[in-house]
């Protein structure tokens, strides 16, 4: 399995989704968060960070780019969308190394290089967003982790049959 | 709890990309302050970079420290300096590093308490300011808005200086949701002040455009996301694509940069995301005003410059019978003489310490407002 499709109705099931993930995220994580603007990038990150007990909250770091919380885990959140195309994270120190110890959130990461296409990362989970604000959104998973998505794949299918398609 | 404050503040201030050395006095009056921008180095790069913001500040606070102290030799008062204050958080650890460094070294050489700020305390403090009899007006009870690219949150703070959050957003700040919609509208980003004042620009007596107000779970939490997917729906529709197309969404940056929306439909957009937006920010205040019978209301945050935003508040305030301080803009951006203000504020009231700095501060990029300094 390399990736999943998830079809959302609500803000509801966008909390759920965020809860499975979040009981899957390790230190090391970084989950890609992809879709244009107004997709609900910020609304799932803030979802998986909720499920981690994030404190503060998530919210979009757009403007600050780089947002930190305490939480389950340890929680960077990043945003490239002011940065724009062909930003460097590593030179620029949104990227280091504290960010093993746990999970980093990461918006616009097209914007970095980072792609959800290709040879995939096993620490890294992709979800791309489609669809409208406010009707029926799509999020399709990604990662090199089969069997960590299969996990995923199974929790959804059992906490959230029918909600769900392959 | 309170305690004594110190008379003369040194206040420094490095959270994110303005550099800023000030000397206040008594928490209120400015002494002498300055703030060095780094927008100009960050425009090349399209936003401001940690690392490259971490390195100016280094360069730059040591000059501006030099420049306030001068100041203060002229004024007499050099030598009364009695307490350091710094911004600990919230902000970009790397900043935040260097500006908590130099503080806590000078505090040291010197022999003088340090005290660990929370940046968001600072925006609010901001309307105790004053020098030349301009600015001031804040007291206590009041309930704040701070609104800002980063920062959206509605406090109540109790006559003893007892912090409350009500709200903050949910997803984008208020400031950032001017600046993307500014974006789409092909406006270099952030294009927030570009954007209000195209909107200033509509025609009275037209048909206007209106957006939805977000609702949100929390009655005093704010939402700006809908209003920028609405605007870029209008955006759009003005441009010839039916927003409801499948695969829409997919070039929504490309399909307007391709095809810029025309200028009287930006004019009409840019109206109704400003409009938009400041009722959602009035019904809020409006809302927590009644909820705290008594209190002032107080408005800070880079977005308080905005004049529609200072009408609305205005007229809140005044409808309520409340009064209402929103500081000049200089002090609503960030700057350090609300740092002075805050320290001097917190220590009165009993919620911060003075610190020895021989053993440093370690500063926090998350601080939730209200709460007391992260150890």
């Amino acid at each position: 399995m390399n990736h999943y499709s998830v079809t959302l109705q609500g803000l509801d099931k966008t909390a759920a989704l965020g809860a499975v993930i979040a009981e899957h995220l390790r230190p090391g994580d970084r989950v890609l968060l992809h879709g244009e603007m107004g997709a609900g990038k910020t609304t799932l990150a803030r979802s998986i960070g909720a499920a981690l007990q994030a404190a503060p909250p998530l919210s979009s770091p757009t403007f600050i780019l780089l947002s930190e919380h305490s939480g389950r885990l340890p929680i960077w959140h990043l945003d490239a969308y002011r940065l724009g195309p062909g930003a460097d994270p590593n030179a620029s120190g949104l990227l280091d190394e504290r960010q093993l110890l746990g999970v980093t959130l990461i918006e616009w990461p097209e914007y970095f290089g980072i792609t959800a296409s290709g040879l995939l990362g096993a620490s890294d989970l992709h979800l791309t967003i489609t669809g409208s604000d406010e009707g029926v959104r799509s999020v399709d998973l990604r990662t090199g982790d089969a069997e960590r998505l299969a996990a995923i794949a199974a929790q959804w299918q059992a906490q959230h049959v029918g909600a769900t398609e392959r | 709890m309170s305690g004594t404050a110190p008379e003369y503040i040194l206040a420094v201030e490095s959270s994110c990309d303005e550099s800023a050395v000030a000397l206040v006095q008594n928490g209120r009056e400015v002494i002498a302050e300055r703030v060095a921008s780094q927008t100009a180095l960050h425009a090349t790069a399209g936003g401001v970079i940690p690392e490259a913001a971490a390195r100016a500040h280094h360069e730059q606070l040591p000059h501006l420290l030099d420049e306030v102290l001068d100041e203060a030799e002229k004024a007499g008062v050099r030598e009364k300096i009695s307490g350091v204050a710094v911004t600990a958080g919230p902000g970009l650890i790397g900043s935040l590093i260097v500006g908590t460094g130099l503080a806590s070294a000078w505090a040291w050489g010197r022999g003088l308490p340090l005290i660990a700020t929370s940046h968001l305390e600072g925006h609010f403090r901001a309307a105790w300011l004053t020098r030349s009899g301009v600015g001031g007006g804040g007291r206590l009870p009041a309930v704040a808005l701070i609104v800002s690219g980063g920062h959206t949150l509605l406090a109540s703070i109790s006559a003893s200086g007892e912090q409350k959050l009500l709200g903050t957003t949910i997803d984008d700040a208020a400031g950032e949701a001017f600046d993307k919609i500014a974006r789409l509208l092909g406006l270099p980003y952030p294009g927030g002040a570009a954007l209000s004042a195209l909107a200033a620009g509509e025609k009275p007596g037209g048909a206007r455009l209106a957006l939805p107000i977000a609702q949100t779970r929390g009655s005093l939490d704010f939402s700006f996301s809908g209003v920028k997917t609405a605007a870029a729906r209008l955006a759009l529709e003005a441009i010839g694509v039916d927003p409801s197309a499948p695969g829409r969404a997919a070039a929504l940056q490309r399909q307007l940069e391709e095809r810029p929306v025309p200028p009287e439909a930006r004019v009409r957009i840019a109206a109704a995301a400003e409009r938009a937006i400041v009722a959602a920010l009035a019904a809020r205040v409006r809302t927590a005003l009644e909820a705290h019978p008594g209190a002032m209301l107080i408005v800070g945050g880079g977005v308080a410059a905005n004049g529609p935003l200072r009408a609305a508040l205005t007229e809140v305030a005044t409808a309520a019978q409340r009064e209402i301080a929103i500081p000049p803009i200089h002090w609503c951006t960030d700057n350090a003489a609300m740092i002075g203000a805050a320290a001097h504020a917190a220590v009165r009231e009993g919620r911060a310490d003075l610190l020895d700095p021989a053993k440093g501060i370690r500063p926090a990029a998350s601080w939730t407002f209200g709460s007391i300094a992260p150890s």
